[in-house]
């Protein structure tokens, strides 16, 4: 069983205006074998209001992400 | 519809929270000039031909945020000039309808709706030409060529070609208008015929250049919660459930809104309680004059929609007044300005309502995105509040699990046939401005009888509103949830 990569959401009011709530939908809708490789959190902020939303992905912060975005930086880390 | 944000949805939001930050900041004149060249260089919209066309669109934009009526002459001065004139007059609303167009973000799209496409082959069966009952087609430079004098846009020869090479299209905005409100403008732009919009904000959603959109309200607000002497009260619509993001419940809300400066927050819910008695005595007293079908109040676009659409139906209207309006005469009476009522939903016609209807019992409506702009612009981040349980308002934040589900679609009828306790009330429901035209048609026609039509503006009801955050699959889900803790808590 491989290690597990930490993805942190923001889900501060300026990055929900931003859509953070987008990514947690497309986050929920991942295929079971990539969810159970993934600890997922959601952060109260990652100080980058205005650019969001923002996620952290395996340590590595990512500003203005989208469903698409994520999922990809995802599925790299993973590999 | 906040089922997908946008591009045009973030800028909007974006442009909503600077001018929100800047208020606060005290900066609003002196920086307000710079606002669009400062987003055009962080590369927030780059999609049109240059950045100065991206700035000249950004202006109109900040002056919607601003909340100034952009068809007027007097918005064609600088920005740092409005920005002075909004802070400084005293809070005046206008009867200006909300939704608008900006004249240059509109991309005067083809209103052409048949559109012969490269895949025509000029094949020898013809089957466009043939099919045409206008003789509208003449094969020009090996292709098929609609003279648009003769074309009647039926739309068969899109249907006849082998290749699919004729293609229907239409103005996203005028596809999403089921009112015949979007028409064509001066220099073939779209434009907003005032005498059939119903306010439900569908075209907002629809344009993709984001070129129709609504005067907020936020100025005025921001300027209440900071001056005023008397107290503002946030008066809070029962779809807020899930709108501010995970953790954000009505404790956390409460807080966020108190921090802001209400000095009271309160629950529309619990005047939907009052509505649900007053509209089934109303119902029932209908029933047994047989006067007819009753249509419910809450929902303002639908009452657009009958009003201006259905004059013959008006009288069907309830006469109950809205949620909003019973939550906000609770809290004053008419002409009592010691108290500022501001509703926070997730409807653009309830600007309109409150000014045709209110009677000054409501002081300004703002949509979610709006008081979340608000918010962030005044640093308040709702994910870090919530530290304790609030102390609930008996009267105005416990309201009924039937209350609380007139956000959704079918919820009131719910609610009042809960309330009747009557067998055979004959009801229909319909959601979204389309669905209650075909109802209301049939109506109309007398096609059948009912006793009570439900109709709400947009499609799962207020949960899907313009103005909301969450989509409205997930706002269903909390509100269950929601339903649930209430009934266990009884």
């Amino acid at each position: 069983m491989s290690e597990k990569i930490s993805v942190e959401v923001c889900v501060g009011t300026s990055c929900h205006l931003m859509g953070s709530n987008l990514i947690m939908e497309c986050l929920d809708r991942l295929a079971d074998n990539i969810k159970e490789r993934i600890d997922l959190r959601y952060v109260q902020c990652m100080d980058r209001c205005g650019k969001g939303p923002n996620v952290r992905i395996a340590g590595v912060l990512l500003d203005k992400v989208t469903p698409e975005t994520v999922v990809e930086e995802i599925k790299k880390s993973l590999i | 519809m906040a089922e997908v944000i946008s591009e045009v949805t973030k800028i909007r939001r974006r442009v909503l929270t600077e001018v929100a930050a800047l208020i606060f900041n005290n900066r609003l004149v002196e920086d307000v000039e710079g606002l669009p060249k400062k987003l055009t260089d962080e590369g927030l919209t780059s999609y049109r031909c240059c950045q100065y066309k991206e700035q000249a669109i950004l202006q109109e934009r900040i002056k919607l945020a601003l909340g100034i009526d952009i068809t007027a002459e007097d918005s064609k001065k600088r920005l740092e000039e409005l920005a002075r004139n909004v802070l400084d007059q005293p809070v005046a609303r206008s009867d200006k309808p909300y939704i608008t167009l900006i004249e240059e973000a509109c991309d005067h799209c083809s209103i052409d709706k048949m559109f012969v496409t490269n895949a025509c082959r000029n094949c020898v069966a013809h089957n466009c030409v043939n099919s045409c009952p206008r003789d509208a087609i003449k094969i020009v430079d090996n292709r098929a060529f609609i003279i648009r004098e003769k074309c009647i846009e039926c739309g068969l020869c899109a249907k006849a070609c082998s290749y699919g090479a004729i293609v229907e299209i239409e103005r996203p905005c005028s596809r999403a208008c089921a009112v015949d409100a979007i028409v064509s403008g001066d220099k073939a732009s779209a434009a907003i015929e005032e005498g059939n919009c119903v306010e439900c904000g569908a075209c907002i959603v629809a344009c993709p250049f984001g070129a129709i959109s609504y005067r907020s309200e936020i100025v005025n607000a921001i300027k209440m919660l900071r001056h005023s002497q008397s107290e503002t009260v946030a008066l809070v619509a029962p779809s807020f459930i899930g709108q501010f993001g995970p953790g954000v419940d009505w404790d956390v809300l409460k807080e966020g809104l108190k921090k802001l400066g209400f000095t009271r927050v309160v629950m529309v819910a619990a005047g939907a309680d009052e509505v649900i008695r007053e509209e089934s005595r109303e119902l029932l007293e209908n029933i047994e004059f047989n006067k007819g079908v009753t249509f419910n109040s809450c929902c303002p676009s639908f009452k657009n929609l009958i009003n201006k659409h259905y004059p013959e139906l008006t009288a069907g209207i309830s006469t109950t007044e809205s949620p909003m309006l019973k939550t906000a005469r609770l809290l004053k009476k008419s002409g009592d300005d010691d108290i500022k009522n501001i509703f926070i939903g997730p409807c653009l016609a309830k600007k309109g309502e409150a000014i045709r209807e209110s009677n000054g019992l409501i002081d300004g409506v703002l949509t979610y995105e709006e008081i979340a702009a608000v918010l962030v612009g005044a640093g308040i981040n709702l994910a870090k509040l919530g530290g304790e349980k609030s102390r609930r308002d008996n009267n105005l934040e416990n309201p009924s699990i039937d209350a609380l589900n007139f956000c959704a679609a079918g919820g009131v009828s719910k609610a009042i046939l809960n309330s009747m306790e009557r067998d055979g009330l004959q009801v229909k429901t319909a959601a979204g401005i389309r669905d209650c035209d075909k109802l209301l048609k049939q109506i109309s026609r007398g096609v059948f009888k009912i006793d009570f039509m439900e109709g709400m503006g947009c499609q799962d009801g207020c949960i899907g509103g313009p103005g909301t955050m969450t989509g409205p699959a997930k706002a269903k889900g909390l509100l269950k949830k929601m339903s649930r803790e209430v009934e266990m808590n009884v």
